[in-house]
């Protein structure tokens, strides 16, 4: 059933009905369904699960084994598709390069690198930021002679009023903020040396969603929309 | 610091992939979940292959979290009970036999609804105090047992057209009592 023929009162009953969680399995799915692209309807359910989760209180806990997290682990972090996954593949990254750069960055980097001196080394790193569940998608670009940061945003706009904020995450320190992405697809930003030194194998570039300011507090205060890992090039 | 800031924190970091917030995250929810799992499945060896998908989710979804109005523990049960019902919901259709799994329907209350007449002051049970009293125990075992309609037709010995229209009025009361 579409939103079109569907009374109020009948949506509201749904959405009561999937929280209280009665409803026999395909008239669960096809709710499941009709959540996917109906966000008043979205906000009718969630407005119905917060209303009855304080029955759930109730239930009382019983210590789970240890041994689930380490099972949840290894599906998540040590799955060898995963480890194979092609950000994850420096072998990969190499043959991508190519592709990558003139398609986002154009050849003016490659024109860098044959008229860069030091073109053995390194010429920096390389991240796909993007969204597992919008179209929201940034190459960036780091170039260790320049200490330049290239940003194409390839897809994705932010909401009305809001804005994407760039952070990079070296190891277990707080997010750092690269500032708002501005509204031009693709721009640059100049990292201090001390901002390209935590640039490291490994880290994350992550965007979340803030007011259209950037982060009033310095730290993600909407939600991370996006992450892109780190790979040398 | 309070539990719930905690949590907060702990799905917030898990969002930005912080694997260490993740298992810390684990440690002070798992206890929760994992009751919602085997209250609904009912199923020790179910229960625990359940709270992996449901951690599993919970990484994937966590980036969400920060834009829903939920508090960080009833986001986290509203994950868990989605995916206990729908596994209780795909396994083979109830036969015949439900009289043995479950108790028919008798006037003595469960736990649940006894807590609730007698009413510590939360709002969610002054307005439950205000149904039908087996209607209050339909909706309490719902949400707590993952019953589906049919189940509850069955338990209450009515038909499942009336079961529905039961629930149907208790939701639309509970919602008005809510908003007073």
């Amino acid at each position: 059933m579409s939103k079109a023929t569907q009374t109020k009162s009948e949506r509201e009953n749904l959405c009561a009905e999937y929280a209280l969680g009665v409803l026999p399995l395909a008239e669960r799915l096809a709710f499941e369904k009709q959540l996917k692209d109906d966000a008043d309807l979205r906000s009718l359910l969630e407005a119905w699960e917060i209303r009855l989760a304080p029955i759930g209180d109730n239930y009382k806990s019983v210590p789970a084994p240890a041994s689930i997290l380490s099972k949840v682990e290894s599906k998540l972090f040590e799955r060898p598709d995963l480890k194979l996954s092609w950000w994850n593949s420096i072998v990969l990254w190499r043959g991508l390069t190519a592709g990558l750069l003139a398609s986002t960055f154009g050849l003016l980097v490659i024109i860098n690198n044959i008229s860069s001196p030091t073109v053995q080394t390194s010429p920096g790193f390389i991240a796909e930021i993007k969204s597992e569940t919008s179209d929201l998608r940034v190459a960036a670009l780091y170039e260790s002679s320049s200490q330049t940061l290239r940003l194409n945003r390839i897809s994705g706009a932010p909401a009305n009023t809001r804005a994407f904020e760039l952070w990079l995450i070296a190891g277990d320190q707080p997010p750092i903020s690269l500032g708002v992405l501005p509204e031009k697809k693709e721009f640059r930003i100049s990292l201090s040396p001390e901002l390209s030194a935590k640039l490291v194998q490994n880290a994350l570039f992550a965007i979340s969603d803030e007011p259209e300011d950037g982060s009033p507090t310095g730290q993600p205060t909407g939600a991370v929309l996006a992450v892109g890992q780190i790979a040398k090039i | 610091m309070s539990d719930i800031n905690i949590i907060n924190q702990l799905i917030v970091a898990t969002a930005m992939a912080d694997r260490q917030a993740f298992a810390r995250l684990y440690d002070h929810t798992s206890s929760k979940l994992f009751a919602v799992c085997l209250r609904i499945l009912n199923n020790r060896a179910d229960a625990e292959d359940a709270l992996q998908e449901i951690y599993v989710k919970i990484w994937k979804k966590s980036s969400t979290f920060a834009l829903s109005e939920h508090s960080p523990m009833s986001w986290l049960v509203v994950i868990a009970r989605n995916h206990c019902i729908d596994v209780v919901r795909a396994r083979k259709p109830i036969s015949g036999d439900i009289e043995d799994t479950y108790d028919v329907a008798d006037d003595s209350p469960s736990p649940e609804s006894a807590a609730i007449n007698r009413s510590d002051g939360r709002r969610i049970d002054q307005c439950l105090a205000e149904l039908e009293k087996k209607h209050a125990d339909a909706v309490t075992a719902a949400y707590m047992d993952g019953y589906s309609y049919q189940e509850l037709a069955e338990k209450y010995a009515v038909p499942v057209n009336t079961m529905r229209t039961w629930l149907r009025r208790s939701l639309a009361k509970l919602k008005d009592c809510l908003e007073q």
